[in-house]
């Protein structure tokens, strides 16, 4: 038994991912999930053989590889940065790992609900119940029916690859005919059909190859480049397609087996210099278990624009370090770890099974900057490309918001071209309220708001706000526009008026939500401040505005008791609460007997939600939470709790509802999490989740 | 990125998230739950900025009605896998949830950790907090002192 860590966790992965029954470690093949639902492609078989007009006539249906089977390549760490990428390094042959045989037989008919053609593409399936109870066949999916079948080929390869085989020479002895739920390749040959088989048949349902009569794959049912792929393949051969296709697929399951690479697949993938695992190691999985980067390595990111979609693209030093591919804009990134002093080259692949070469114009990078991490941009748009390195990660930023079309950080344009008294306004939000006038009485109008900035400071205009109008928001000398920016979040929410019967109703909304607002924002200004300007008043703007008397008072009062550290809100019981920040901000953490609570939204769905938190029947938190980017986590520190068990409730005005019990060690600081959770379908319906943990939770 | 294509790329780190923290058993059929969910209401999760990570919640909730707090994990390895101490599993399963996920996909599974970080929808240095968190809390547990490099 292995005595290191690392070791034993590896051996632990791989009897976790076989009691999965499913690929889940990286490098694994990637195949369908069995509850994944089907793929319009795969039901585009039945579409098609339903309907004799259609062009679709064969296709090919990837159910799967070898669960064993290593990428022929190191998946590319960072391609999701920009778009999708080929994790498998296949390419347009990843259909052809696991497939074990190859049958032909005539299709007499289809089992299971029928495909239904869908004018904008596809095919959907109005028959399938959601219930499984409700099948008639494995997931409800429709099977194929097949008479006087043959064996064509066994590709072999693998144990598993023997098993299909195995399968279907059973199914043939036993005379009974043979039904496929989802085979891995289908082409039509006049009426009969060739089906290529793999041991997951019964569970993989993904689609990506489609092919008519003559081979040729058909557009939006085929992986980019398998026409091309294919026919070099079968001119290098100089055999058939099933000889060629076989054999390729014979070559991709020995090499699942950690067998070498055959002749064909260093013909499509060129030699294996190295391990993919030497790669991985070498190139992606570098930095030690603190996060810390190595001695005498540097990270590195590499962000590529303009590269032709079509093709791979890689670092390659004295071996080929990583790949990536791009979004359908030709942007790519790759990022990961190198020895301090490597120089490496921008290399494409051009389309998949292609030559592998650098790419033109685009010197060498040198990776000896004394920088925490090298940086680098290459555009590849013109003719001529373009490269930047050594760059700053505000430089690197601003690079792709500009590449992206977007204003750089902390520079504010006039794009409404509204430019008044020296303010750039940025923004004009339209805010429409859901409002059912069969339902309801009272109209709910448009909110607009403007929101400009003049570099330091900030302004909100609340026009046709139902409850404030005309009515100017100014925050001054703030220190921190974006802080300011939050103002935003004062206007009702887009479904606020939902349900409101009175107008009274709407303006206390309106009223809550920017006290709550303000408090925020009014405590940042404080943290922002709290150094030279002591005692300023953060709601000047509000002042001899026509707001509630009593509101800026209270707002006022707020923010100066935080200015002197004291509790701004109290829980009774000799406790107290307040707000200590939000996410992203500068984290005071408990001591001794503290708890901190931390509260978020973290629902989609239900974008703005009012959630009330109680301790023992004590209201702790009492505000409306914005879901924003899901990392709206808001904090409050709770002390004086007395010893022993305390009952913590939340309810929310969605209806949800949470009741839990904790017990803090006595003199020893504790952290809680409660968020708020729905998407429809839950079942479990709106809810809250709890947390408890004797060490700081950490967020995004 | 149509729905082939992100179960194409992410289907299988989405299982393994789901299978670390909540096991083989509940955790796959979380992941499949999740997916299902994602085909279902693919025209709007797919223009999330991060599906996985988005699903990854879903699956929770899917997960945490079957949920098992301990015993979830296997505690020896199936028959012609490597060995691992005994211990491994109850260690594992004392660890917080985002510790287990990140230390099993990273250093089990071999995910990177930007990867991991993304599923989980923290930071990656919030992710190699919770790592070296869980690497400590493993090594005390099984009394381990030596590490591969």
């Amino acid at each position: 038994m292995p005595d290191d860590l690392e070791s034993q966790l590896q051996a632990f992965g791989a009897t976790l991912e076989s009691q999965t029954g499913e690929p889940i470690a990286n490098g694994s093949p990637m195949m369908s999930s069995s509850a994944a639902r089907p793929s319009r492609r795969w039901w585009s078989i039945a579409g098609a053989a339903a309907c004799p007009c259609a062009i679709v006539i064969g296709l090919v249906v990837v159910t799967g590889r070898d669960a064993d089977a290593p990428a022929a390549r190191p998946p590319s760490p960072d391609a999701s940065v920009f778009g999708s990428g080929d994790s498998s390094g296949l390419g347009a042959f990843e259909p052809l790992s696991g497939v074990g045989a190859v049958i032909e037989g005539t299709v007499v008919g289809f089992r299971g609900p029928m495909a239904v053609a869908v004018e904008s593409g596809g095919v959907d399936y109005p028959g399938r119940s959601e219930d499984a109870d409700e099948w008639t066949t494995p997931f409800g999916l429709p099977v194929i029916v097949l008479s006087d079948v043959r064996l064509v080929a066994s590709v072999g390869g693998s144990g598993r690859a023997d098993e299909a085989t195995g399968r279907v020479e059973r199914a043939l002895q036993s005379g009974e005919g043979i039904e496929v739920l989802a085979p891995v390749g289908v082409y039509r040959e006049g009426d009969r059909y060739e089906l290529w088989l793999s041991p997951e048949q019964d569970i993989g349902l993904m689609s990506y190859l489609a092919f008519d009569e003559s081979g040729k794959t058909i557009d939006g049912l085929s992986v980019s480049g398998a026409d091309e792929a294919f026919r070099r393949l079968t001119e290098h051969t100089g055999e058939g397609r099933v000889a060629t296709l076989a054999a390729m697929a014979r070559e991709l399951n020995v090499a699942s087996d950690d067998g070498p690479r055959g002749p064909l697949m260093e013909f499509v993938y060129g030699p294996e210099e190295v391990s993919s695992e030497e790669n991985s190691s070498e190139f992606y999985d570098g930095t030690t278990e603190d996060g810390a980067t190595r001695e005498g390595h540097v990270q590195i990111d590499v962000r590529v624009f303009g590269a032709d979609p079509s093709n791979v693209y890689g670092l390659r030093g004295d071996r080929v370090l990583g790949w990536f591919s791009t979004d359908d804009e030709g942007r790519g990134a790759l990022s990961g770890e190198l020895p301090l002093g490597e120089t490496v080259h921008l290399v494409v692949e051009a389309s998949p099974g292609g030559v592998i070469d650098d790419v033109p114009g685009v010197p060498p990078l040198v990776v000896d900057t004394e920088m925490e991490e090298y940086r680098a941009v290459i555009d590849l748009d013109d003719d001529l490309p373009a490269w930047e390195t050594e760059l700053s990660l505000a430089a690197m930023n601003n690079r792709m918001r500009s590449e992206l079309g977007l204003p750089p950080e902390g520079v504010h344009d006039d794009p409404l071209g509204l430019e008044r008294d020296g303010w750039a306004l940025v923004q004009r939000t339209t805010h429409p309220f859901d409002y059912d006038p069969d339902v309801f009485s009272v109209p709910c109008p448009q909110a607009e708001a403007i929101e400009a900035f003049n570099g330091t400071s900030q302004v909100i205009d609340m026009l046709e706000h139902p409850t404030l109008p005309d009515v100017d928001v100014l925050v001054l000398d703030v220190g921190s526009v974006d802080a300011g920016s939050r103002l935003a979040d004062a206007f009702l929410g887009s479904g606020d008026c939902v349900g409101r019967a009175a107008e009274a109703e709407v303006a206390e909304t309106a009223l809550s939500s920017i006290r709550a607002t303000w408090f925020r924002v009014g405590s940042e200004l404080a943290i922002a401040t709290i150094v030279g300007e002591q005692g300023r008043s953060v709601v000047l703007g509000l002042e001899g505005q026509g707001i509630d008397d009593d509101l800026i008072g209270d707002l006022a009062h707020r923010a100066d008791q935080f200015l002197r550290g004291e509790p701004i809100t109290g829980a009774g019981s000799g406790r107290t609460v307040s707000e200590t920040s939000r996410l992203g901000e500068a984290q005071v953490e408990p001591v001794g007997g503290q708890v901190k609570l931390w509260v978020s939204n973290q629902s989609f769905e239900d974008d703005t939600v009012a959630i009330t938190i109680e301790i023992d029947g004590v209201e702790i938190v009492a505000d409306t939470f914005e879901v924003g980017g899901q990392h709206n986590w808001f904090s409050f520190m709770i002390d004086g709790l007395e010893p022993g068990e305390h009952t913590l409730t939340a309810t929310s005005d969605t209806g949800a509802a949470f009741e839990g019990t904790f017990t803090p060690p006595p003199g020893e600081p504790r952290w809680m999490v409660v968020d708020y959770w729905y998407y429809p379908d839950d079942a479990e319906g709106r809810h809250f989740t709890f947390d408890e943990s004797d060490e700081p939770i950490y967020f995004a | 990125v149509t729905y082939e294509e992100f179960v194409r790329r992410d289907g299988a780190r989405l299982r393994a998230g789901l299978v670390a923290a909540y096991g083989p058993d509940v955790g796959a059929d979380a992941a499949a739950e999740a997916l299902a969910y994602g085909f279902e209401h693919w025209v709007r999760v797919g223009g999330m900025e991060n599906p996985a990570g988005y699903l990854y919640r879903v699956g929770q909730s899917e997960a945490r009605k079957h949920f098992r707090p301990t015993g979830f994990l296997p505690v020896a390895p199936a028959p012609g896998f490597p060995e691992f101490e005994p211990g491994l599993a109850p260690a594992m399963e004392s660890l917080t949830e985002p510790q287990r996920v990140g230390v099993v996909l990273v250093h089990a599974l071999g995910w990177t950790q930007r990867e991991a970080a993304e599923l989980l929808d923290v930071d990656i240095s919030t992710l190699r907090t919770h790592i070296a968190r869980a690497m400590v809390k493993l090594r005390t547990a099984l009394e381990v002192t030596v590490d591969a490099r």
